[in-house]
């Protein structure tokens, strides 16, 4: 892989990982934007150089998808948790898993990253079109690991999302109508989240999904 | 191949008498469940009046704006999810107490599930199949907060990190298997595999995708989490509807593996769908066995055969294939079934504790007997209907197995099949005893008589459990294998 291709979506993979130690739910939601913002940066940045070089309308409606499929998920959907944030209550609460324990997970993850794409490369290079794929799923397993260490539903909520966001390079290339299908199902998500946990709230008077049983 | 409207009428006349329900809300008033059974009804015929065309003339009906297709491999499962939609919508219009959702909302989610499922089944889009799969999944978890409580809000949100990480997996599947052939269409990637072929480890990777996201979707061990809290946090009705969700889903985790399993028929694919396979068989049926819950017996019972399914489809064989088809179906079917019993004992009674039910049968006959045929066809007694969908599984299971290891290991998967089976039916025929037979406790004593067309469904299921049992040919038929 290109280290150009590494250090661009390294802040992604930091931002990731700082989510699963951070104890405020307003803090979670702005790392949540600019996580999608810094993995959705590059994919945009080649949009608007194909606009630049080729001046097509072809390349213009695909950068005019990219940026929509980029603010929906920097802007839209972290403002839909704001909302729910706003509704319910904005929590301060330590993770499950202590700092130190979570910091050796994420060192395994990346070890197991490496790991994995050893494995890619030892039967064949891997494909141009999919060499982000091993980075992709080092930042999704992070998220999943933000979305299992917190216990407040909207912390649990914005480690969902980030997994979601972890796919935005592999999608760089798929028809545009599968994109807007696929924005229109996660804002659908969100809003069905949005709903269950601010009925949660009213029931339970808590975030916390322990206590909602 | 034939173009056709039927398929896109099929899905789209649940769609459209769903935009009808928040127009006619006011003029039908509690006559709304009314518009559900239409929906379902109209869909439910067109997918009989494909039967001709498919199954007789061996035609492919493609629908022509929409990716959808129906040829003989999925005849059989439409028909599955328009009868068990239509069989939940009567029982819905029956017996739905109201609840969370306003009663437009409810029978308008009702209805959109409905038309999701039929084209989930009927799509061969690898992109169209990850959004009504991902939508399917998101309407079930909405209608599953319809219930009254705290308790559905919990399992819901359960239900929804589950699955919404499911989700991200199924994408990565998806997204692979497109980067790599270009092509969006399932037959077009089987036929044009491109690097696909090249590179190996990406199909792999994708198959595993496909089984780890649409696992947690369907709720195969060890992704099975929401499971046991979903189902009794859902309304009866709404766990009915389910039934045909699990068709809609095996099936699609079918259609997608298998056409990887063609391009690159690798034992790696079938090692893992047997080994989800064999682990859901094992930890559902131990699960169920200890419950005290009907509820939550009935959920980890089907997590036991959703085990059995991905086991049979997993092993990729002509035969597998036809046992897969009437398993699922059967299943789904009986399964139904006996949610709908377990459901009219639970709106009576307001408890699922076994512990404090008992002497159902004098006031609940029919949908005692009701219960007990649905169960015992899930278990494979003789003649019933599970009988031969069992059959079936174990002779493709020891085909299998014997072709490819030693006969003492084709014996032993079939005593470990039997054994769960014997395992089922003991637990069964104990929550019978314990819900149906014995003396009445003080809360059945208070129970009111079984009204006549309540359990109009379920006798259906029972009826049917019976008629297929004598009669396999009519399901075999259907799915072209007779």
């Amino acid at each position: 892989m290109e280290t150009a291709v590494f250090l661009a979506f390294s802040p992604a993979i930091l931002i990731t990982a700082w989510a699963s130690i951070t104890r405020e739910t307003r803090r979670m939601i702005h790392l949540l934007s600019l996580q999608a913002a810094t993995i959705g940066i590059v994919e945009l940045t080649s949009c608007i150089i194909d606009v630049i070089a080729g001046l097509t309308l072809e390349a213009f409606i695909e950068f005019l998808m990219a940026f929509i499929e980029w603010i929906s998920c920097v802007a839209l959907i972290p403002f839909i948790l704001y909302l729910c944030m706003k509704r319910t209550e904005n929590t301060v609460s330590t993770p499950m898993v202590s700092v130190r324990k979570t910091v050796a997970i994420m060192v395994t993850m990346a070890i197991a990253y490496l790991a994995l794409e050893a494995w890619l490369l030892s039967f064949n290079p891997i494909p141009t079109q999919l060499e982000t794929l091993p980075l992709c799923i080092l930042i999704l397993s992070e998220a999943i690991v933000v979305t299992a260490v917190h216990r407040d539903a909207v912390k649990i909520l914005v480690g969902l999302n980030m997994a979601i966001n972890a796919l935005y390079p592999l999608l760089s290339h798929v028809p545009l109508v599968y994109i807007a299908l696929d924005l229109a199902s996660i804002i659908f998500v969100n809003v069905i989240a949005a709903f269950v946990v601010a009925k949660s709230f009213d029931e339970h008077k808590t975030l916390v999904i322990t206590e909602w049983r | 191949m034939a173009a056709s409207l039927l398929p896109a009428f099929c899905f789209f006349s649940p769609l459209f008498v769903a935009v009808l329900a928040p127009l006619l809300d006011s003029i039908l008033g509690k006559r709304l469940p009314l518009l559900v059974i239409i929906g379902t009804s109209l869909s439910f015929i067109s997918a009989l009046l494909m039967i001709p065309h498919v199954i007789f003339s061996g035609i492919i009906l493609q629908s022509p704006i929409l990716p959808f297709q129906v040829n003989s491999t999925n005849i059989a499962t439409l028909v599955g999810v328009a009868l068990i939609s239509f069989l939940s919508a009567i029982y819905n219009a029956l017996s739905e107490g109201g609840g969370r959702l306003k009663p437009f909302l409810y029978n308008f989610f009702l209805l959109f599930f409905v038309s999701v499922m039929l084209g989930l089944t009927m799509s061969y889009d690898i992109f169209v199949i990850f959004i009504l799969a991902e939508t399917t999944t998101l309407v079930s978890i909405m209608l599953v907060t319809h219930s009254h409580g705290k308790f559905p809000l919990q399992a819901a949100f359960k239900y929804l990190i589950i699955t919404g990480i499911g989700a991200v997996f199924v994408l990565v599947g998806v997204t692979i298997i497109y980067e790599l052939t270009e092509t969006t269409i399932l037959l077009e990637i089987v036929d044009n595999p491109g690097q696909l072929l090249d590179n190996p480890k990406f199909l792999l990777l994708s198959a595993a995708c496909f089984i780890i996201g649409l696992g947690a979707d369907i709720g195969v061990a060890p992704f099975h989490g929401w499971m046991p809290d979903v189902y009794p946090a859902s309304t009866p009705t709404v766990n009915s509807f389910r039934c045909a969700k699990s068709i809609a889903l095996v099936f699609t985790l079918y259609k997608l593996v298998h056409s990887l399993y063609v391009i690159y028929p690798s034992s790696t694919i079938v090692f893992l769908m047997g080994g989800v396979g064999v682990f859901s068989i094992t930890l559902g049926v131990l699960l169920a066995y200890r419950q005290k819950d009907f509820m939550r017996m009935a959920a980890y019972f089907s997590i036991e055969d959703y085990g059995h399914l991905t086991l049979a489809y997993g092993l990729f064989t002509p035969l597998s294939f036809i046992a897969g088809q009437m398993y699922l179906i059967n299943t789904a079917l009986m399964e139904m079934g006996v949610l709908q019993t377990l459901g009219l004992v639970y709106l009576r009674s307001h408890t699922f504790n076994m512990d404090t039910l008992g002497g159902l049968i004098e006031r609940m006959k029919k949908t005692a007997w009701s219960y007990i045929l649905c169960a015992f066809s899930l278990v494979g007694i003789p003649p019933l209907s599970g009988f031969f969908a069992k059959w079936l599984l174990y002779s493709a299971v020891f085909d299998f197995l014997s072709r490819h290891s030693s006969l003492a290991v084709s014996v032993s998967a079939i005593i470990f099949l039997l054994g769960a089976s014997l395992i089922s039916l003991t637990f069964f025929i104990r929550s019978f005893q314990r819900v149906f037979l014995g003396k009445s406790t003080d809360i059945t004593k208070k129970m009111d008589e079984d009204p006549p067309l309540t359990c109009l469904s379920p006798v259906i299921s029972a009826v049917a459990a019976i008629l297929i049992g004598v009669q396999p040919q009519i399901l075999l038929g259907l799915i072209g294998a007779s």
